[in-house]
């Protein structure tokens, strides 16, 4: 029973992935850099945007939501069903580190989102003077996090680097669960 | 004998394959593979260490991949029981991350990495870690993870002033990030005005926090700014992203290439950047054309009007929090000129010109 439903989602091809973090970490920007689009004219996001980008077959639903203040208590509206978690941290911002680290953690403990992988986004990383990926593990204490498989990537959304790979992570990760049975 | 009963019991199935229920058939496999699972964590305490990880992460995905199915029976399923599956399943991972505590020492290796206790001994990852008590390790960890302190070498910060006169300093190839925070009654402006010193170099970063009754002429950000906590405070600015938060009585000059956002502020009031802060270095593209608000230029578009409000989202009426500085309210050019150029004045005649509560 449970083994045909899986096999039907498999073939849907579809993963369903949530972009969340803190405002001004640049969730946007790297939606928009993925899909090739201009990442100069990137507003603050006032809500949220789906977007569906195609990779390796697999179509990446992918739901940018705003993190300001107000907008965060509406993320949990976007849990269900949800295949991977990518977490972007500005890693310019060492400011609100420890807000950053409560906000992941709290979504850690929901249980819609427990079956979702964790990427942790290392963004602006292009920029001089950013936290180093050290830093950032034990500003948000992943070494805690035992819920979730979860993995960290530094990426910067102005130049590309490594998004792709982040992406691929992701994919590979959903694969490795559904063909589990 | 024993034959016939087992043929029994495949026509048995067979029958309830199409006549069961769903919720029942659910009910069955979901059982089934929780008890699976509870059963492979509770051996976890008893496996061999080196083939834990595997099945820790399988176990993770099992999870995965069941609250993904429940998902899916929420179509059949009765609320109550999506409501007792799930907790089900929360509870499977609390056993998990329980058990996963209580073996391996695993932060052991936690916090060795970090570049600046690199000392070729004390580094390598043998086995005599695993014997220092947790609390020593925590100990040693707590000068590191002071980590609201910046590192001098990137950030630009000013902080903790009052009724002082400040300058920025230049940016250079390694000072990108402009912070300043915990002002009162200060005047804050550009480094001076020697362009050539610092060539194309812009600050790429700003984070304003906590500044009441002060003037900020900021030099121009290349990328975000992200300001909390303002109060009673004119700031001119320049940047790509403008993000405004907790603040109120607040005049903002501004230059912005996207839509500025307001959240839980009052008495916001915005106005174009004066050609002032062009002169004092806070160039950006030289050009003034949009000056008058046209946010239609496509070179590079200023929507320094275009604020949007996350405490306001109606669209039939415009947000109480934030106006457009009528041209009678703005400080005029000259005025800003001729304060500019007597930096060295007390801080508070200046101020008393410039600030909001000032005019309101």
């Amino acid at each position: 029973m449970l083994s045909i439903l899986r096999k039907a989602r498999l073939k849907d091809k579809e993963m369903r992935v949530l972009m969340l973090g803190l405002d001004n970490a640049g969730k946007t920007t790297i939606v928009k850099q993925v899909m090739k689009e201009d990442v100069n004219t990137v507003s603050p996001t006032l809500g949220f945007i789906i977007k569906t980008i195609e990779y390796q077959g697999y179509k990446l639903n992918i739901w940018d939501v705003g993190g300001q203040k107000t907008l965060r208590s509406y993320w949990r509206n976007y849990f269900e069903k949800t295949d991977a978690l990518i977490w972007v941290v500005d890693a310019t911002d060492r400011f609100r580190l420890d807000d950053c680290k409560e906000e992941l953690h709290g979504l850690l403990l929901e249980e819609r989102l427990m079956g979702a992988s964790l990427l942790v986004f290392v963004n602006k990383t292009d920029v001089k003077g950013c936290m180093s990926t050290d830093e950032i593990k034990e500003g948000l204490k992943l070494d805690e996090i035992v819920t979730h498989k979860w993995t960290i990537l530094r990426c910067s959304a102005m130049t590309g680097e490594n998004l792709d790979e982040g992406l691929e992570w992701v994919v590979t990760d959903a694969k490795e669960r559904l063909f589990l049975y | 004998m024993d034959e016939p009963v087992a043929e029994e019991e495949v026509v048995e199935e067979g029958v309830a394959e199409k006549e069961e229920d769903p919720r029942q058939l659910f009910h069955k496999s979901f059982t089934a593979e929780t008890k699976g699972l509870t059963d492979t964590i509770t051996s976890l305490a008893t496996s061999r260490a080196s083939e834990r990880q595997a099945s820790i992460d399988n176990i993770l995905s099992k999870i995965g991949v069941l609250t993904h199915d429940l998902g899916d029976a929420s179509t059949y399923l009765p609320a109550y029981d999506q409501r007792v599956y799930s907790e089900q399943l929360k509870s499977l991972s609390d056993q998990l991350s329980n058990a996963r505590k209580a073996l391996a020492p695993r932060q052991k290796f936690s916090f060795k990495n970090r570049g600046s206790s690199r000392t070729s001994g004390t580094d390598s990852p043998t086995p005599p870690l695993p014997a220092v008590p947790a609390e020593q390790l925590q100990a040693s960890l707590q000068p590191l993870s002071s980590k609201s302190q910046p590192d001098p070498k990137t950030t630009s910060t000013i902080t903790s002033h009052e009724n002082t006169n400040l300058q920025t300093s230049p940016p250079n190839q390694t000072t990108t990030i402009l912070s300043l925070s915990n002002l009162k009654s200060c005047i804050l402006t550009p480094h001076n005005n020697d362009k050539s010193a610092t060539g194309d170099t812009n600050y790429t970063t700003l984070s304003v926090t906590s500044i009441s009754s002060s003037l900020l002429i900021i030099p121009p950000i290349q990328g975000p700014a992200h300001l909390t906590s303002l109060q009673n405070t004119t700031i001119l600015l320049s940047c790509h992203q403008f993000r405004l938060h907790s603040s109120h009585n607040v005049d903002v000059y501004l230059k912005c290439r996207s839509r500025p956002i307001i959240e839980n502020c009052k008495g916001i009031r915005v106005s174009f950047l004066p050609d002032i802060s062009n002169k004092s270095a806070a160039t950006e593209g030289g050009g003034n054309s949009n000056v008058e608000g046209k946010a239609d230029g496509k070179e590079e578009s200023d929507m320094w009007n275009q604020i949007d409000d996350f405490n306001w989202l109606k669209v039939d009426k415009p947000s109480p929090n934030w106006r457009c500085l009528r041209d009678d309210e703005r400080i005029l050019d000259d005025v800003w000129d001729t304060l500019l150029t007597t930096t060295t004045a007390n801080p508070t005649d200046i101020l008393d010109k410039v600030l909001p509560s000032n005019s309101v």
